[in-house]
């Protein structure tokens, strides 16, 4: 299939895909995301304050908040209705903004930056990826990826920036004298969409040559986290945090014999990948190596994650579709599990046809979602245990192969020693 | 073989349609065509949902709402649920426009309430009860109120609902107990049954597509002028 077309086609046929659903298609989080940047445009600069006080949420990091305020900055000057659409976030609800006179372009342009970030991992990705057949693989892959096209153009979420960003730093990483320059990226990675954090160590212990530099590239990425996050706190006080509260088990403080066998495993996994990256030599660390490394912490990551939240996924698509473009082995699994996670995203109707709402609010919204038809069939709870489980060993299955495979290339004499 | 399993699955399905759910609690069983379409009218499980007091002391809650679409036909009441709970509820739904006659009653066993769960992202534990009722013509901008009292022949105790202090232009304040108490809504959810309609649905899109002809234009020729790139593309190659 990939090689049907040419490079220049799969490209065009994915920035097609996207703009054909960008501005049909509205969910209710793409709402919640730029309204407090229209606000802080707008001379709120305690816009954390703001959130936490009127709309009882937190937001997320502070420059995801500063680029998409300047972007709406940018597009009011081609667009009046995009302003007055933006304007009518604060204090109109959902119902009143599908009735706006300019729904389809505001909902376009919210997404449009979004095309950027894609062109951005497109770009690593043709600068890592040596061989022609793997790298059309990875092209059309990504033109093509469901879970991409969904998440960020027909939802709107933004964990594409911040995947871009991680994506850079992995390319960056392995580039001589370039080590300070991807713990950057994945420091505006965390001031985008805070998972890159878990990354940091992994970064620093590839990228350092000896303690000194570890600490030198350490501050390269913790600075511009503190440094900003520092601002708006001056500004906000703890609001700037309430994100943190939002229901996740990776956050989750409470004590069960469940969380702490997640955390055992996910533990287990990340010292694993940090032990390995300490006693493998260092010339032999590669693209596809470090894919390894990457992916095993992710997929540690996602074992606490509900696996409905199909744009997290984003964070991990381009280092699975990386590893299926360079090895035939793992492209049926990871086409799997991309299936599994996009549908399990078409739970609520909001977000299964309901997506389709600005063309017709009454009726797609009236159309049974996934979860309709699995809650009229079975016990609903039933069917999310099911699922998870379904996800959750799949995953396994591939952390055990990635293990493996790593442990198998340690040199000899440090295998039988450990 | 196939044929085989065809008649399984088919058995499988019809089973599950003529049961229904086992989950769900009936006004009056619908059918799974008016259970399919339907449209969220009202979403008020919002904010921060607290329990109000418990029916032993406030006997009633009353909300009033202005519903806006038609064939309003289910109402999903948000309670929560005391160890210790019996007695009866009754549910009643009327109409501004009616001179105070209840449209639709039903009892409610309290005792009969499935057992308190999580609901949804919410840290709240509870129960959600879906009263359905003939659909109601013509309900679009027309004002209701629901009523829920406990029944004086055999008291509810143990039980209440939640309550937001969450605004929605759609709700007036609810009535808990005797007072109307400010800034204080029932969280609850209505819904409307679709109506198929083709001519309906797509005159809909078109007129909402209309309202934006500048933009869409040019999306169009964007739209037409990628395609036309790929096009030319594929006869190079």
């Amino acid at each position: 299939m990939p090689q049907k077309f040419n490079y220049k086609q799969w490209l065009l046929i994915g920035l097609l895909l996207r703009l054909a659903v960008m501005p049909f298609t509205l969910h209710g989080d793409v709402l919640f995301i730029n309204r407090l940047p229209h606000l802080f445009l707008h001379g709120e600069w305690d816009a954390y304050g703001v959130s936490f006080r009127e709309f009882d949420s937190g937001y997320y990091p502070p420059l995801i908040l500063l680029f998409l305020a300047l972007f709406q900055w940018v597009a009011a000057f081609f667009s009046s209705g995009f302003e007055s659409f933006l304007h009518a976030l604060s204090d109109h609800s959902v119902k009143d903004l599908l009735d706006s006179s300019a729904l389809f372009q505001s909902v376009f342009l919210m997404k449009a930056p979004y095309l950027f970030f894609d062109g951005l991992i497109l770009w690593a990705g043709a600068q890592i990826i040596k061989s022609e057949s793997a790298w059309k693989y990875f092209l059309a892959s990504w033109a093509l990826n469901p879970l991409v096209i969904y998440s960020s153009y027909m939802l709107g979420q933004f964990d594409l920036t911040a995947s871009a960003m991680v994506v850079l730093s992995f390319y960056l990483i392995l580039k001589k004298g370039k080590e300070h320059w991807a713990c950057l990226f994945a420091s505006f990675g965390v001031l985008l969409k805070l998972y890159p954090l878990v990354l940091f160590p992994v970064l620093v212990l590839i990228g350092a040559r000896n303690i000194k530099d570890g600490i030198r590239l350490s501050c390269y990425a913790i600075g511009p986290v503190v440094f900003l996050y520092g601002v708006f706190f001056a500004i906000s006080g703890k609001p700037v945090f309430w994100i943190l509260s939002v229901f996740s088990s990776n956050l989750d403080p409470g004590f069960t014999p469940e969380k702490l066998i997640l955390r055992i495993c996910q533990a287990a996994v990340y010292f694993f990948v940090c032990l390995h990256i300490f006693i493998s030599p260092k010339d032999q660390l590669n693209y596809e190596k470090l894919n390894r490394y990457f992916l095993l912490v992710f997929f540690a990551v996602f074992w606490g994650m509900p696996i409905n939240q199909t744009h997290y996924f984003i964070w991990m698509i381009p280092f699975l579709t990386f590893i299926s473009a360079c090895n035939k082995a793992w492209r049926k699994p990871a086409l799997g599990l991309i299936l599994l996670i996009f549908l399990n995203g078409f739970r609520a109707r909001s977000s299964a046809f309901g997506i389709f709402a600005p063309l017709n609010p009454e009726f797609f919204l009236s159309l049974p979602s996934l979860q309709d038809a699995t809650g009229f069939l079975f016990d609903q709870s039933w069917y999310d245990w099911g699922m998870g489980w379904i996800y959750k060993l799949a995953t396994f299955g591939m952390v055990a192969v990635l293990i493996k495979g790593l442990w198998e290339e340690l040199p000899r004499p440090l295998r039988k020693k450990s | 073989m196939r044929r085989k399993l065809r008649q399984i699955l088919q058995a499988g399905v019809m089973f599950a349609i003529s049961f229904g759910a086992p989950h769900f609690s009936w006004a009056q069983p619908p059918t799974v065509w008016e259970r399919a379409f339907s449209y969220n009218d009202i979403y008020h499980f919002v904010g921060h949902p607290f329990e109000s007091a418990d029916f032993q002391n406030i006997k009633s809650i009353e909300q009033t709402f202005q519903c806006e679409c038609d064939h309003l036909n289910r109402i999903i009441l948000s309670f929560y649920l005391k160890p210790k709970r019996k007695g009866q509820l009754k549910f009643e739904l009327f109409s501004s426009e009616d001179g105070g006659h209840a449209l639709f009653s039903k009892m409610i066993s309290v005792q009969n309430l499935s057992d308190p769960k999580k609901i949804g992202t919410h840290n709240l534990s509870g129960t959600l009860y879906q009263i359905w009722t003939s659909p109601l013509k013509r309900s679009k901008g027309k004002t209701y109120s629901w009523k829920l009292s406990s029944d004086p022949e055999s008291a509810a105790a143990g039980v209440g609902v939640f309550l937001t202090t969450k605004n929605n232009s759609q709700l007036r304040p609810a009535r808990v107990g005797a007072a109307v108490q400010d800034h204080t809504y029932a969280a609850f959810y209505s819904y409307c049954k679709y109506e198929m309609d083709v001519d309906r649905i797509l005159g809909t899109a078109a007129s909402r597509l209309g309202r934006e002809p500048v933009f869409l234009t040019g999306y169009f020729f964007l739209m037409t002028g990628v395609g036309v790139f790929a096009w030319k593309e594929n006869k190079k190659g």
